[in-house]
């Protein structure tokens, strides 16, 4: 007899090889049982009926059969196990050589082939192990009548992993017998076959594997429970038992969760905010790109979109792609999209069935996992792909592959859609649509009514219609919501902040949107204490919990807007409570991304002063879409080359305005990051001077072009106007509150004057709604935004006491637009003969206005980092001294200090002393602008929030603030010692 | 009197809970003769921060699938650890990963910590062995299964090419386990 065995194994034992390991397990059956079994089936005669050596068509009756040969039940079951397991192969031997077969003979569509090989073998494991367990139950009922019952299958039909089962009976009566039955029945499966899974009545009934209808009232007629539990009745089939039970069922439980027109449709509501809830987390689920988890990145979001539609539309097949299928036909409207979701359907269906057929029974697959490439290889082919010259084959599966999971998310997204305003349509919170108010709301409190009224919908975490409705303009249901918060008692405020923050729990998205929409509608309620102590109940549920992290990154990484303004609600205690616990790693990768992301935008609002807060706000509120890699300095980069060298895309001049207002507003905050995330300041310097350069230069041109239109007679303004920064931005200081500019006209035409100042004033509307304040250095003493030469002149040969100010503005200016026959005459008529020629007077006057700023200006704290002694405005008097003293022209930067220097070799150290203390003490107050208060006036508790940044980026510890301070000082006092030691050797000083 | 043991891996998704499941079932019903469930979390459990998977072995029949009084349970988050403590029997096991479960709760069972992804990691340079090691250690301290049927159903449970890595793994848990033993004997 073991040549039976030998002959047969051969091709036989090869073929399982080839599957993945979990194959062994019937391998050891059929090596255990199979002469038995064999010499049994020929001693009967029954060879040809039972089919041993291929899939049969009928294998309840094989296993009938060889039941009914022995009465020994041990013996039966595992000659029924050997039978099953040998079946079990052959099915799958038949199913990939169908499907190969198949795909060799089609070039063109290998969806269909797809589907079609998903469903025939769908059906032939469903027909294997439903006569499976139909013999088996027969034998553990032991020829007793049981009490009437039905078995449905209730799971995907082609999982082989396991078999998920909802056994409906008639109540408690006899149950007992059933129980038995099916917990050796459960016993056989997972020894043989596939475990049994028996999740419904888990949820249902009190104990054993079966529940009654009643049960299921008790359980889903008062709240909605669970959508899953939903879908899974919902995919009932019976196949064994009395399938008028099932009847019964489906017409009292099933059906209540179909679409009834003009009934009430409480049920199909509470089912599809809790699919829609589902497909919205999925919509918005980024996986990880070492991983791979058809469930997850797909297969879930496109059932759950399946399930929606085939309740909204009455269609009742039984698997998601013959639905599919339907709906393609049912929905016109949708054709396109839901034609894309069944080839991504059947091609991840596909996948993920010869995965787990060829490598493994888990829903992870790691691409890094040693030998997982040869693995997939294996897939790839029976997949029907080739290795060619440009691609592997698993390249090619893989590629595809993700194709299929953007291509389930978009299509979904945009089917999200038609079913929310499907449900708008159906819903019980009609009022929420309603223009006028409702009076069925009369007397009735409408924080405490909603939340009465969603305890049916319990779970579910889909809103958006809700909150849309909140955000129309012409709705008063929110003010009344606000209005009749304000009406509920201490006791009763606090029962409403903890049933919404049970609501708002496993979706965090609602009560977010809540928050935004209120301060839309009312901004002062915000600061309300009703409404911050609403905010801080559900902050302080929020824990360092996988769960509730993962739902507030999904809020952060499809709604950046409403996440940042949200956080801008919170005080800062509530701020540094998410600090604190987003600052706890989190095992997961996925969540853990999100929670990093999270993570650096507290710290960003945290961490930045109100100044730096209002761009942070313009840049979330107007451009979110761009903000989803906000931590990736390089993405956030080719996003702002990107707004540059889009403006001229544009035709009309607004729109290139706007384009370059947006390009400001991104360099602003993507450096202002940088700043605080610790990036060396020289280089944050140079690129915030280029790009502010940058902004000023096209604004300029783009206005002038603009005022040009107006205008018929063109003034011809070549060589003779110029536009120069003065202050900070001259000095290429980072992060100025203001820009101090300087029109300067070497022309006294009164057509050029009102041109120039008609292209100021449009300059000045722009740049002042960057939160930026353009002061214009002239305009007060000369009554206009143009300064003349011959103004500048005039003021020159009659100064005052107070000239000196003027005189250094010119000095220290740097030339943003204008050219180099200007700046020649610029010189030649101002700088060398008013400034340089006349440098005794105008250093005496420097000198004195150090002197006596000084006097008063005392070093102790908080320290004036600008005005006290040694601080930054005398650094910038002492080189404005010394520019004319030495007749330099060139603006303050890192080149005139060696200029400089060069000329008094003999003070080389000083100077260098100086360089340093110079950009130290100017970083210091660039980081405080940002990230404390655009104040010069540096207050010591306020220095801790700055000690980060200064270690990174200049790698120099100073790890207490007060440390920090008595660094300040020191070199403010060494600056001091420096600028009288160089002056007083260049005899400037007596 | 037959018996019925019941073990609760918990921890998050992708984690491998799972496949330690199905091992353990499979190890005592296909090598062992006895009788075993296999079930796992569900439907919206199943998508929360919290996973779980079930074994209940028994020598007699199993006639009701869920695990209400839990002899072992694995806790590889502090998350998973608060949500399903109260399972735990009195005298009963909790396993934790030392360094992701650091509020252990109190009560009348035993408890036995070890820095397990760690020991992965470090031990045997592969983050995604430590669900074998964790199974190691509950072979070794339930003591419900032998290590040969353990070591046959890894065998049939695992891809092809990893199966010497996880057979590592599982015999790295199992010393774990043992120097824990040793301490605290």
């Amino acid at each position: 007899m073991k040549n039976q065995i030998n002959s047969f194994s051969i091709e036989f034992l090869s073929r399982v090889n080839d599957f993945g390991n979990h194959h062994q397990k019937y391998l050891v059956y059929i090596e255990k049982h199979f002469d038995t079994l064999f010499s049994l089936i020929e001693e009967k005669r029954s060879l040809d009926q039972t089919r041993l050596h291929r899939f049969s068509n009928n294998p309840e009756k094989g296993m009938r059969q060889i039941a009914s040969y022995l009465s020994d039940e041990e013996t039966v079951l595992d000659l029924l196990g050997c039978y099953y397991a040998i079946q079990f192969l052959m099915l799958n031997f038949k199913a990939v050589d169908v499907l190969n077969l198949k795909l060799s003979i089609t070039s063109t569509n290998k969806y269909n082939v797809f589907h079609s090989f998903l469903s025939r073998t769908g059906d032939d494991f469903r027909l294997l192990s439903g006569a499976y367990m139909k013999v088996l139950l027969d034998i553990f009922l032991e020829g007793k009548t049981p009490p009437p019952y039905v078995v449905c299958g209730v799971g995907t039909k082609v999982d082989q992993d396991d078999i998920d089962l909802g056994v409906i009976d008639r109540g408690k009566e006899g149950r007992n017998m059933l129980t038995r039955a099916f917990a050796k029945l459960n016993r056989e499966m997972l020894k043989h076959a596939s475990p049994l899974h028996f999740h419904i009545s888990e949820h249902v009934g009190e104990y054993g594997y079966s529940a009654a209808i009643p049960e299921y009232h008790d359980l889903l007629d008062k709240k909605i429970t669970s959508f899953v539990l939903i879908s899974e009745m919902l995919n009932a089939v019976p196949f064994i038992g009395d399938f008028s039970i099932y009847d019964e069922f489906k017409t009292e439980i099933i059906d209540r969760y179909f679409y009834r027109e003009n009934l009430d449709n409480k049920y199909h509501e509470g089912y599809l905010r809790g699919l829609l809830g589902e497909m919205n987390d999925l919509i918005m689920r980024k996986p990880e790109e070492n991983i791979l988890n058809p469930k997850k990145d797909a297969l879930r979001l496109l059932k759950a979109v399946v399930f929606a539609l085939r309740t909204w539309k009455g269609v009742n097949e039984k698997t998601s792609l013959d639905a599919l299928t339907v709906l393609i036909g049912a929905m016109p409207e949708l054709k396109d999209d839901l034609y894309n979701l069944y080839r991504s359907f059947t091609f991840i269906e596909t996948f993920r069935f010869l995965y787990q057929l060829f490598v493994v029974q888990e829903e992870e697959i790691c691409l890094e996992e040693d030998g997982m490439l040869e693995n997939l290889q294996k897939v790839s082919f029976y997949m029907g792909y080739e290795n060619t010259f440009y691609a592997d084959a698993v390249t090619q599966m893989l590629i595809h592959y993700q194709d299929h999971v953007k291509l389930s998310q978009y299509n979904s997204r945009r089917i999200l859609k038609h079913i929310t305003k499907h449900l708008s349509k159906i819903t019980v919170f009609s009022y929420f649509n309603s223009e006028k108010k409702d009076n069925s709301l009369q007397n009735k409190n409408l924080p405490q009514e909603f939340i009465k009224s969603i305890r049916f919908f319990s779970g579910t975490r889909f809103w958006d219609d809700i909150l849309l409705s909140m955000d129309r303009n012409e709705s008063t249901i929110l003010e009344q919501f606000i209005e009749d918060l304000k009406k509920l008692s201490k006791d009763d405020l606090q029962k409403v902040y903890a049933a919404y923050v049970k609501w708002g729990a496993r979706s965090p998205y609602t009560l977010i949107s809540l928050f935004n929409s209120i301060k839309d509608k009312n901004p002062l309620f915000i600061e309300n204490q009703i409404c911050q102590d609403f905010m801080a109940c559900f902050i302080y549920n929020i824990k360092s919990r996988l769960q509730d992290i993962g739902n507030f990154g999904k809020v952060l990484d499809y709604y950046p807007k409403k996440m940042y303004n949200f956080i801008s609600m919170l005080n800062d205690d509530l701020v540094r409570y998410l600090l604190d616990i987003l600052n706890l790693p989190i095992i997961d990768a996925e969540v853990n991304r999100s929670r990093k992301k999270l993570l650096a935008l507290c710290k960003l609002h945290y961490n930045s002063s109100y100044f730096f807060k209002r761009f942070l706000y313009r840049v979330f509120n107007t451009y979110q879409n761009f903000l989803i890699d906000f931590t990736n300095p390089t993405k956030f980069r080719k996003i702002t080359e990107g707004l540059l060298g889009n403006i001229d895309n544009f035709s009309s001049i607004d729109e290139r305005i706007e384009k370059l207002n947006s390009y400001y507003d991104f360099e602003f905050m993507r450096l202002g990051i940088n700043a605080i995330s610790g990036t060396f300041f020289g280089v944050i310097n140079r690129e915030f001077t280029i790009f502010s350069d940058n902004y000023l230069q096209i604004l300029f041109e783009l206005c002038r072009e603009q005022v040009l239109n107006k205008h018929e007679k063109r003034p011809v303004t070549r060589d003779l106007l110029a536009l120069y920064t003065a202050g900070g931005h001259a000095r290429s200081q980072a992060f100025d509150d203001d820009y101090d500019l300087i029109i300067l006209l070497n022309s006294n035409d009164r057509d050029i004057i009102n041109f120039a100042n008609e292209i100021v004033m449009q300059m000045n509307k722009h740049i002042i709604r960057r939160s930026i304040m353009p002061h214009y250095k002239f305009a007060d003493r000369f009554r206009n935004y143009i300064t003349t030469f011959d103004q500048l002149i005039e003021l020159f040969e009659n100064p005052d006491e107070n000239v000196f100010i003027e005189k250094s503005q010119l000095l220290g200016s740097r030339m943003i637009v204008g050219n180099t026959h200007f700046t020649q005459a610029f010189h030649d008529k101002i700088v060398f003969p008013y400034i340089f020629d006349q440098r005794d007077f105008f250093i005496k006057q420097l000198l004195e206005e150090m002197s006596s700023r000084n006097s008063f200006h005392h070093p102790d704290p908080p320290v004036d980092i600008k005005e006290s002694p040694g601080g930054l405005r005398d650094l910038e008097n002492f080189l404005f001294i010394l520019k004319a003293y030495y007749k330099i022209p060139d603006p303050i930067s890192t080149k005139l200090f060696t200029v400089i220097s060069n000329k008094v070799k003999e003070k080389e150290e000083q100077f260098n002393q100086l360089f340093m203390d110079y950009y130290f003490l100017k970083y210091i107050r660039d980081l405080y602008h940002i990230m404390v208060s655009d104040d010069d006036l540096l207050q010591t508790k306020y220095l801790e929030t700055i000690l980060e940044p200064i270690s990174k980026s200049r790698r120099e510890k100073i790890d207490t603030a007060q440390n920090l301070e008595t660094r300040i000082f020191q070199a403010m006092k060494n600056n001091e010692d420096n600028i009288k030691d160089i002056l007083l050797f260049l005899k400037i000083l007596k | 009197m037959s018996f019925r043991y019941e073990i609760r891996l918990s921890g998050s998704g992708g984690q491998g809970l799972i496949l330690v499941g199905k091992v353990l079932a499979e190890a005592a019903a296909i090598y062992e003769g006895l009788n075993a469930t296999q079930s796992q979390s569900y439907g919206p459990e199943a998508r929360g921060g919290a996973s779980r998977s079930e074994v209940i072995i028994s020598d007699g029949d199993i006639d009701y699938p869920k695990a209400e009084n839990i002899d072992i349970l694995l806790a590889l988050t502090q998350e998973a650890c608060d949500k399903y403590i109260a399972d735990l029997n009195e005298n009963g096991t909790l396993i934790v990963d030392s360094q992701l479960v650091t509020h252990v709760p109190e009560g009348n069972f035993r408890v036995i910590q070890i820095p397990i992804i760690q020991s992965a990691s470090e031990r045997l340079g592969k983050f995604i062995v430590a669900n074998i090691i964790a199974l190691g250690i509950i072979v070794k301290i339930s003591n419900i299964v032998s290590l040969e049927s353990v070591q046959h159903a890894i065998k049939a449970r695992v891809p092809k090419g990893t199966e010497e890595i996880n057979l590592k793994a599982l015999a790295e848990g199992i010393n774990l386990a043992e120097e824990w033993l040793n301490k605290n004997s």
